[in-house]
């Protein structure tokens, strides 16, 4: 099986990165997690790991290119495997994030010089207080001796409290035998509509009874929204963009399904108006359709909380009588925007809609 | 609380200990002559006036000699105080200390014991190279013996004390700018480190470290004459904003690691001033100990600020240059932030 | 020269010393097969045919003088008193040694019984020698103090300075030079420009004998006549020896710088040949049987020490931590 080399959302602030150098060519062999490439964020030199071992193929982006994050820039074949009989899966094994923003110009780049990985130095000392704090140190910009990262720069970024926080996620199982059924019978009577839609559906209903999850936190603000804005991950081009669905919770099934296929359109014709990019309450993010069984969703910024959903699996195909659909999904949220009970009840909710999601047409 | 300088505060020591224990004697070249100097820098001016020449006992020019005396004095019952003129005349009786008075007491599997003390002047002082070392880090890598380096007359006095008390060999480092002797044997360039010494009876204990100046931004570590170039260094430094602590260890061995790291562990970051040279030297030790021990509390490199790999100079502007200077020490704690 | 007036030795003095004499030789020889035997694992420089220095000087001391040895020191250190029994478990490197097995073949010895920790740096036992002697002429202890080195020794700086430090303060030590004809290969010839080094003594304002250093009795004699005269707070002495190694300098040497002519002259009047001829054939005061006995019980007691040292703990692996400062127990 191929797996695709995608481009990781490092950055905070951007979604464009500039590739630096590759450390290997077309056609060699990569262990997994050996450096393959290094990319430049607006704040750092990263090395990335090979996701697999196998042969480097398909290279799409040379050194000195822009890059998007999630798009895929090459790819790992098993050895033996050839480029043709190679059907690209997107390997999960850590979490995917979701895209970060709307697509946006890309930052007017300097004329970059071409030159080895820098290294980002870190002293021991900030390195621990970082660690004990659970901040992600390499993004933030050294003021200390050759740059490194010191203990000013770790408090810094501390106070900056979205940084300063692990998000919580929350994952469980859901017996989906009847959403599938209720799709079937739903296209049986003429109405075609996807999981997603009825997924859409579902969370604006949990949403309606659990209201302060409809909430989004940018710097130290929490604010609890009255419009239901659901943030969605779509796949555009092998990559996944983030698009708006604005005033959700106004629509009905068949408005919900035809507004999330305009956008789609939208988005594959890049056509996305920055309110169909920015301002959601709440996002969802399937992956499922990629065939991902489950997954830790990453929340996007501004913070909102966000639903990722995993594969239908099918459970003794065979048998009518016993034949059951499970399906994972997870909720992820900033702590300080969403108490860990409320979170709890409201995943509790969404399942009990995906378990009997006749509930969610009344 | 009478005010000593360290040459006047050693002789003190030296007094008392001999007046409470009659196996405590002096052994040196020129320490007791009548009409002499008390030794080469009148640590011992005066003292044969009370003891007598047994007790303060003049030797002929022979390194080997002292070293060798001293210790079969102190193997069997006796207290010997050896002087020696200038420390790099610890040269010539190396093996006298380094094979002998250092590993007697291991070899003979703890059943003898060398309590002798060895006092020697260190420190560049424009008599060019032979006369100027600091030899300190040399005697701290001979397993088996304690070394101290006292920088202000109540630490001589203390120190000293606990010296010829201590069961094993300890060797002392004097610093020929912190004496404070008078008359023909004053020094140029030596500062006034002169300080309140208490009338009678008291020890500093070997082992311990001292904070001179606290602060919490940087940690600099020094001894001898270069604690006086880390304070002139922080004085300058709080100028600026930045709170530098001064550590003193007073003893070099046994060290007083705890003292040091649990500044670091504060400050987070650590200069080491020596007089020595840089290479395979005391501070390196300073800074690989801290590194091993430290290292996560660490948020900048460890500097040394000592002198080159080269033997002290002569002339007075090459010999500030090789001599670890308040200004250097500043720039150093600087490249730090 | 000295010449030892031997008409008033008792017979049993005489026995005495061979049997101490004979001690050292068979403990050196043991030592030497137990090496052989992967037993001993210390290097050993043995004693094997000069054993009337130690045993001459040391019959003239007091229990509480002091001996100093050298790096060949099994001698000195079992003529002074130390046990065979902790000297051998030394060699084992066992627990029990006379320095619980810190110190090995070079550094034997046992303050209690006067003998110091044998000083394997040639010549660095002398200036010590002084200091001991100083210090028992400070505490009025009327000790004397010896320190043995040989002829290669007596050229090392340290023993000048501790000769002159002894002299001008005229301190109860005597200075015994070994003279075995060779500083390891190095014959006497080549580094000592002067006839004996006991012609050096006056150099210092010391007097210098001259012994025959196979002749227990005249090398006692020698000591003696040192010894009053130290104790009588008149200074030091230097005491040559001219005896011979019949080994080799260490247990690696074949002695190929040296004729086997000359080595079968030196055995024939080695210490123990001299002795016997004494006692035997010179003043008929033993027989051959009394020999055998004072072999048997020379015997009795080297199978006791090897017995001890071999039954003896090792030590801790950790033990190497012990001792570097006197607090460390």
């Amino acid at each position: 099986m191929s797996v695709n080399v995608v481009v990781p959302p490092l950055g905070t602030t951007v979604d464009t990165l500039t590739l630096i150098a590759w450390y290997k060519q077309e056609g060699d062999f990569v262990q997994k997690d050996e450096p393959l490439f290094v990319v430049e964020t607006d704040k750092a030199t990263l090395d990335v790991e090979s996701p697999a071992s196998g042969i480097l193929q398909k290279v799409s982006a040379t050194a000195g290119d822009s890059v998007n994050a999630l798009s895929r820039i090459a790819v790992i074949l098993a050895e033996g495997e050839s480029l043709t009989e190679a059907k690209p899966t997107l390997l999960v094994e850590k979490p995917v994030a979701t895209p970060i923003q709307a697509p946006k110009p890309a930052p007017a780049l300097e004329q970059r010089k071409l030159s080895l990985p820098r290294r980002i130095f870190i002293s021991p000392r900030a390195k621990r207080l970082a660690e004990t704090s659970q901040l992600a140190w390499q993004t933030i910009v050294g003021t200390g001796p050759e740059g490194a990262v010191v203990e000013r720069d770790v408090r810094a970024a501390l106070s900056k409290p979205q940084s300063a926080v692990t998000p919580i996620t929350l994952t469980t199982e859901t017996d989906a035998t009847e959403l599938v059924a209720l799709q079937a019978r739903l296209r049986q009577m003429g109405v075609t509509v996807s999981y997603d839609d009825l997924l859409l559906l579902i969370l604006v209903r949990a949403l309606r009874e659990h209201p302060k999850m409809n909430a989004s936190l940018e710097g130290n603000t929490v604010t609890h929204w009255e419009a239901v804005h659901i943030g969605m991950t779509l796949e555009v081009e092998e990559d996944l963009r983030l698009v708006v669905l604005r005033d959700a919770d106004q629509k009905g099934l068949k408005a919900l399904a035809q507004e999330t296929n305009a956008l789609k359109r939208n988005a594959e014709a890049g056509n996305i108006s920055p309110d169909q990019s920015q301002g959601a309450t709440f996002a969802i993010t399937n992956l499922g359709t990629f065939g991902i069984d489950a997954f830790t969703p990453v929340i996007p910024l501004p913070a909102c909380p966000l639903l990722g959903v995993g594969r239908i699996k099918q459970e003794n195909a065979g048998d009518k009588a016993t034949q059951r659909h499970n399906m994972w999904i997870s909720l992820s949220f900033d702590p300080r925007l969403v108490r860990g009970v409320l979170g709890v009840r409201f995943l509790q909710c969404v399942a009990e809609y995906i378990e009997t999601p006749t509930l969610a047409l009344i | 609380m009478p005010v000593m300088t360290i040459a006047e505060a050693l002789r003190e020591g030296i007094r008392e200990e001999m007046r409470r224990d009659p196996t405590v004697f002096c052994l040196g070249e020129d320490i007791g002559i009548p009409g002499g100097f008390g030794g080469a820098f009148t640590v011992t001016l005066g003292l044969s006036d009370e003891f007598g020449h047994d007790r303060i006992l003049d030797t002929p020019i022979s390194e080997i000699g002292i070293a060798g005396v001293a210790i079969g004095a102190a193997m069997t019952g006796m207290r010997p105080i050896a002087d020696v003129q200038y420390g790099d005349f610890l040269f010539c009786m190396m093996d006298q200390l380094a094979n002998q008075a250092a590993k007697m007491t291991y070899m003979s599997g703890g059943t003898v014991k060398v309590p002798l003390v060895m006092r020697a002047p260190v420190g560049s002082t424009r008599r060019g190279s032979q006369h100027a070392q600091s030899l300190e880090a040399f005697f701290t890598h001979i397993p088996g013996l304690k070394v101290l380096a006292p920088s202000t007359a109540y630490d001589a006095k203390g120190l000293l004390k606990s010296a010829i008390r201590d069961e094993n060999p300890v060797l002392i480092f004097e610093h020929k700018l912190l004496y404070g002797s008078k008359g023909g044997r004053s020094e140029k360039g030596a500062l006034t480190a002169v300080g309140e010494v208490p009338d009678g009876d008291y020890v500093v204990p070997i082992g311990k470290g001292i904070v001179r100046r606290a602060g919490k931004d940087v940690t600099i570590v020094g001894k001898l004459l270069t604690v006086y170039r880390a304070l002139g260094a922080a004085d300058e430094l709080a100028q600026e904003g930045i709170e530098a602590e001064v550590i003193d260890p007073r003893t070099l061995i046994p060290l007083d690691k705890e003292i040091i790291l649990e500044s670091v562990r504060k400050t987070g970051r650590l200069v080491v001033v020596e007089e020595d040279n840089i290479t395979h030297g005391w501070g390196a030790e300073i800074a690989a100990m801290v590194a091993e021990e430290a290292f996560f509390y660490l948020d900048a490199p460890i500097k040394r600020v000592a002198a080159p790999d080269t033997p002290p100079p002569f002339a007075p502007p090459m010999e500030e240059f090789y001599v670890p200077s308040v200004a250097r020490v500043v720039a150093a704690v600087k490249s730090l932030f | 020269m000295t010449v030892a007036t031997r008409e008033n030795e008792s017979r049993t003095d005489l026995l005495n010393l061979y049997r101490e004499m004979l001690l050292i030789r068979r403990f050196e020889e043991r030592c030497n097969a137990l090496f052989l035997q992967g037993k001993i694992p210390s290097t050993l420089h043995l004693y094997i045919g000069q054993e009337a220095v130690a045993v001459g000087v040391c019959a003239a001391l007091r229990p509480d003088d002091y001996v100093l040895g050298t790096h060949r020191p099994h001698g000195h250190a079992l003529a002074k008193g130390v046990t065979p029994h902790s000297i051998m478990a030394e060699l084992y490197g066992k627990v029990t040694g006379c320095c619980k097995a810190k110190g090995g073949s070079m550094h034997v010895g046992d303050m209690s019984v006067g003998m110091f920790p044998a000083i394997a740096i040639v010549g660095a036992n002398a200036p010590i020698a002084t200091g001991a002697a100083l210090s028992a002429k400070m505490r009025g202890s009327g000790q004397v103090v010896v320190a043995f080195f040989g002829e290669g020794g007596s050229n090392e700086g340290a023993v000048h300075e501790a000769m002159n430090m002894a002299a001008i303060w005229r301190l109860p030590v005597l200075f015994v030079c070994e003279n075995n004809l060779y500083g390891a290969s190095t014959p006497v010839n080549q580094i000592v420009a002067v006839e004996n080094v006991a012609d050096r003594a006056v150099a210092y304002g010391m007097p210098g004998v001259i012994v025959e250093g196979n002749d227990v009795v005249a090398v006692r004699e020698a000591t003696r006549t040192a010894v009053e005269r130290a104790r009588a707070g008149e200074g030091p002495t230097l005491i040559e020896c001219k005896t011979y190694r019949l080994c080799g300098h260490s247990r690696s040497d074949a002695c190929n710088y040296r004729t086997r002519e000359e080595e079968a002259e030196w055995r024939d009047k080695e210490p123990l040949t001299w002795l016997a001829r004494v006692l035997i054939e010179e003043r008929q005061l033993a027989t051959p049987s009394d020999l055998e006995r004072i072999e048997a019980e020379v015997e009795a007691v080297m199978l006791e020490a090897i017995a001890f040292a071999e039954e003896s703990p090792e030590p801790k692996p950790e033990d190497a931590l012990l001792h570097v400062f006197w607090e460390d127990k």
